[in-house]
């Protein structure tokens, strides 16, 4: 089978996926204790009466697998619905903060892949050297050091110290391209530091692996100049378990990293859902979580043809 | 640049030769000008109203930023410019008739407006009605309103009477359930009897009205048009100072100054730029390095470092609002109680209230920024009661003995719920359980996320609950919280109860200060004694400015931030 044929077999696969996952988090979420109603109404809510109408204005009154069709039906027509909390539009939302959480996660794996690739090459080829040694101590402490108290850190030094980056905030990369990568370079620095760790220490401990292999004995039996043997055929076998964490570590980026936006004041997709979780805004986590699970299977399946390109002895 | 060039200022008399009428600009756009060609050396010759120390009302003012403001300001408002500034959480929709989110009110009464306000003294002053009488029977109340107050694009028009009359009845429509209809729960009947003047007829008497029109409870009055359109829970339009111009959910809020704003020259500022920011590292470095003119809420910790710092001033005085404890008196419901219901006796009630530490919770939760308390309103507030039957600090031996008379054996379960997600609460539900832990109690906390724990309190399943409020205006508000058919804040079974409803009546009945004050006082005795609604301290109100920012008043009322006030001297 084709690349292509895998890839469009995957995604037929992955619109079965994302069904599921359709039913399953539209379920989810209303069994989560607590009412949007009395959440919009507030601990004041008046008269009895109001929670009803409320509720019937929202649709909430209607059978569930009611609400179900009427809300699939209205995102395969391309009408989302508005929140029920805000009243605002779910594709203004999104349109918003699903470009925000993809700047950030792609900087963000892009600067980890630099620190990475670097570190945890020279760490496996170099055993026992200053460069393996701070391959080890960058993903120890990477690993280790709280991603929240990373952002304070430099929010006191950079923004405020020195005064040189902004504390928070966000410009769009569309409408100032320098702006926009000064707001992005704390927060995408913290996500590089604590991936970059993740990265290091898988790809150091894979080349280490492969580099113990008897195929890469022999090729140094023949003579193979040292970095022939890395660069074409250590790198390439250990890339193939980094790329899945890689891939991983993107996919988690993109909703996983409510705690670095909440501190850098980056309103991304995971404190849109987080919010909409603790709101019980119901429409907008359905819409938050099947973009995140899009997201994911979008993330994997590239995931899964990059391992043909990396070992051809891969079928499809 | 034309319409500008026809303004013609003599600098020798400093006086305006040429109206804004005579030039046709915008009232903003001419001050502009004014400005502009006036310049500097005139506003520098002027008196300080911009002298950032003085503060009114108890307000201070702390810091090196002090007199910096003073000596750079020219003291005249200058209009324009782009304030920035903060809120610790970000709002969830702008329909106050029914959000009671206090962050929600604070935006929103930028751009819409209620009958009226109180002032930096607590008294309720006028905003949108210029008069208001009563008939001596006290039932029939006769409103005027303020002529020339101008709804905001798109809809452009004068304020009359019939529109106060639509949003009084959208609040007492019971399929909307606003919160505030508490409010005119006395009213009979309402018209409006000229432009700008409505009656209201009351089925009884309701001396505490005014305060309620003008409280946190107060009504703020939307365009028709716009609750017609279905548009006010995203884009709240009214008359107030600005102009809502756009909203993205947890990211900013964005308002104009209002050019037809009835309050001739204000507001100074073109535009502002209100930001939720919950991390307190960030909104100081934000106000520090001048990204923020304005922070709302100032952080407790990083309180003495901005008082050190040259380009800001830190503006304090005492709060209205209160912390409390809820201690559920109920016998109903059972789940999420204690066996045995040990909160419906009064004894193990006052025993929760003897083994809390209100100035711990200042300490911790305020760091210091507080007044522990047991009263509803502040000390220098006109229905203050000092009445302070429990000790301030944790008295765990009071509380022990007092479970001992109540019948109960140590130690007596209970159950406590919080927020998690709310700093203030879930700090208020931990001192309240490690309190409890040392004074006869087992407490059984339980955190809740904030959409549940509104659940739950709602439901009374709990045996202590935490919370905190905006403060009254007139002692008639508690009964809101305690009220079956109000906001149902608690299941309040007490032997006092009917005493207390009956003194509430009473204190309506009544205009004459000194003849509400011994009623005023037994009430509130009644309610402390019941020690099952009891504030625990009054924050103060800390508002942190850079010091460009003048006319800057911090208020004792929370939901009073007048932007419309502050001038930028940029």
């Amino acid at each position: 089978m084709s690349w292509a044929s895998y890839a469009i077999k995957r995604g037929l696969a992955s619109l079965v996926m994302l069904f599921i996952a359709s039913i399953v988090v539209f379920g989810i979420v209303r069994l989560i204790p607590g009412d949007p109603v009395s959440i919009i109404l507030g601990t004041q809510q008046g008269t009895a009466g109001a929670e009803e109408a409320l509720r019937r204005q929202l649709g909430l009154d209607k059978p569930p697998w009611i609400q179900y069709i009427e809300w699939l039906t209205g995102l395969l027509t391309g009408d989302w619905g508005e929140s029920i909390i805000s009243g605002q539009s779910i594709e203004r939302l999104v349109a918003i903060r699903y470009p925000r959480s993809l700047q950030l996660a792609f900087l963000g794996i892009i600067v980890a892949m630099v620190i990475a690739f670097p570190l945890g090459i020279a760490g496996a080829v170099r055993r026992n050297t200053a460069a393996d040694y701070a391959a080890i101590v960058f993903s120890q402490v990477g690993v280790s050091i709280p991603s929240f108290w990373l952002g304070i850190l430099l929010i006191f030094i950079f923004g405020g110290v020195l005064d040189a980056l902004p504390p928070s905030g966000y410009v769009s990369f569309n409408e100032n391209v320098v702006e926009s990568l000064r707001y992005s370079v704390m927060p995408v620095a913290v996500l590089a530091v604590i991936n970059g760790a993740i990265v290091t220490r898988y790809l150091r401990s894979e080349m280490l692996e492969e580099l113990n292999k008897d195929y890469v004995r022999t090729a140094r039996a023949y003579g193979h100049p040292s970095e022939r043997i890395v660069g074409r055929y250590v790198l390439k076998n250990a890339l193939i378990p980094t790329v899945t964490v890689i891939g991983i570590q993107v996919g988690w980026m993109v909703g996983g990293i409510v705690i670095i936006e909440q501190v850098f004041d980056y309103s991304g997709l995971g404190q849109l859902i987080l919010n909409g979780l603790l709101s019980r805004d119901y429409p907008v986590v359905q819409i938050g979580i099947l973009i995140l699970a899009a997201t994911f299977i979008v993330i994997n399946l590239v995931v899964d043809l990059l391992y043909g390109w990396l070992d051809p002895q891969v079928k499809y | 640049m034309a319409a500008d060039s026809q303004i013609a200022i003599d600098k020798r008399e400093r006086e305006v030769l040429v109206t804004r009428e005579d030039t046709g600009l915008s009232r903003r756009k001419y001050l502009a000008a004014v400005t502009a060609l006036a310049g500097s050396p005139m506003l520098a010759g002027c008196a300080g109203d911009g002298d950032s120390g003085a503060q009114t009302g108890d307000g201070t003012e702390t810091g090196d930023g002090d007199g910096v403001a003073t000596d750079t300001a020219s003291g005249e408002p200058r209009p324009g410019g782009h304030l920035r500034t903060s809120l610790v959480s970000p709002v969830n929709h702008f329909d106050l008739h029914i959000n009671g989110l206090m962050v929600a009110s604070i935006v929103g009464y930028q751009s819409v407006e209620k009958l009226f306000e109180p002032n930096t003294d607590l008294e309720l002053v006028e905003l949108l009605a210029t008069d208001v009488s009563i008939s001596d029977d006290g039932l029939t109340w006769d409103i005027t309103l303020r002529e020339g107050a101008m709804f905001h694009p798109p809809y452009e028009r004068e304020l009359v009477a019939e529109d106060v009359v639509a949003n009084f009845e959208r609040i007492l429509d019971e399929d909307v359930g606003s919160f505030r209809s508490l409010v005119l729960s006395a009213v009979d009947s309402m018209e409006a009897t000229g432009d700008y003047s409505l009656r209201l007829e009351l089925a009884e008497q309701q001396a505490s009205l005014q305060a309620g029109l003008g409280g946190y409870f107060g009504i703020p009055i939307f365009s028709p048009e716009a609750i017609e359109e279905g548009n006010i829970r995203k884009q709240p339009v009214g008359t107030g100072p600005f102009v809502f111009e756009e909203w993205t959910p947890e990211d900013q809020i964005t308002l104009s100054a209002y050019d037809n704003y009835w309050t001739e020259d204000r507001p100074y500022v073109d535009q502002v730029t209100i930001r939720p920011i919950a991390e307190a590292s960030v909104l100081t470095t934000e106000l520090t390095d001048g990204n923020l003119h304005m922070l709302h809420k100032t952080p407790a910790d990083f309180k003495s470092q901005l008082e050190n710092d040259d380009s800001v001033t830190v503006h304090e005085t005492d709060g209205l609002g209160y912390r409390a404890l809820h201690v559920n008196p109920g016998s109903t419901p059972t789940d999420g109680r204690a066996n045995g219901l040990p909160t419906t006796d009064p004894q193990v009630r006052r025993a929760v209230l003897e083994a809390v530490n209100r100035t711990a919770m200042v300490e911790i939760i305020e760091g210091g920024l507080g007044t522990p308390t047991q009263n509803y309103f502040p000390d220098d507030h006109p229905w203050h009661v000092d009445y302070t039957p429990y000790t301030v600090e944790a008295n765990p031996e009071r509380a022990r003995e007092l479970i001992g008379e109540s019948g109960f054996s140590e130690p007596v379960p209970i159950t406590i719920i919080s927020a998690s997600s709310d700093p203030v609460l879930q700090q208020l539900g931990t001192i309240t359980r490690d309190n409890l832990s040392q004074a006869g109690f087992e407490p059984d906390l339980t955190e809740y996320d904030i959409g549940t724990w509104v659940t739950e309190a709602e439901a009374f399943r709990y045996d202590v609950n935490v919370n905190y409020f905006a403060g009254w205006f007139h002692p008639d508000g508690l009964r809101a919280w305690i009220d079956p058919d109000g906001l149902t804040q608690m299941n309040y079974e007490t032997e006092n109860r009917d005493r207390i409803f009956e003194l509430f009546d009473e204190l309506n009945s009544t205009t004459d200060k000194s003849e509400a004050d011994p009623l005023n006082e037994e009430l509130q005795q009644l309610m402390i004694d019941d020690a099952a609604y009891v504030p625990m301290y009054h924050p103060r109100k800390v508002r942190t400015t850079r010091n460009t920012v003048q006319d800057f008043t911090v208020h004792p009322f929370h939901l009073a931030y007048r932007l419309d006030e502050v001038w930028l001297d940029e």
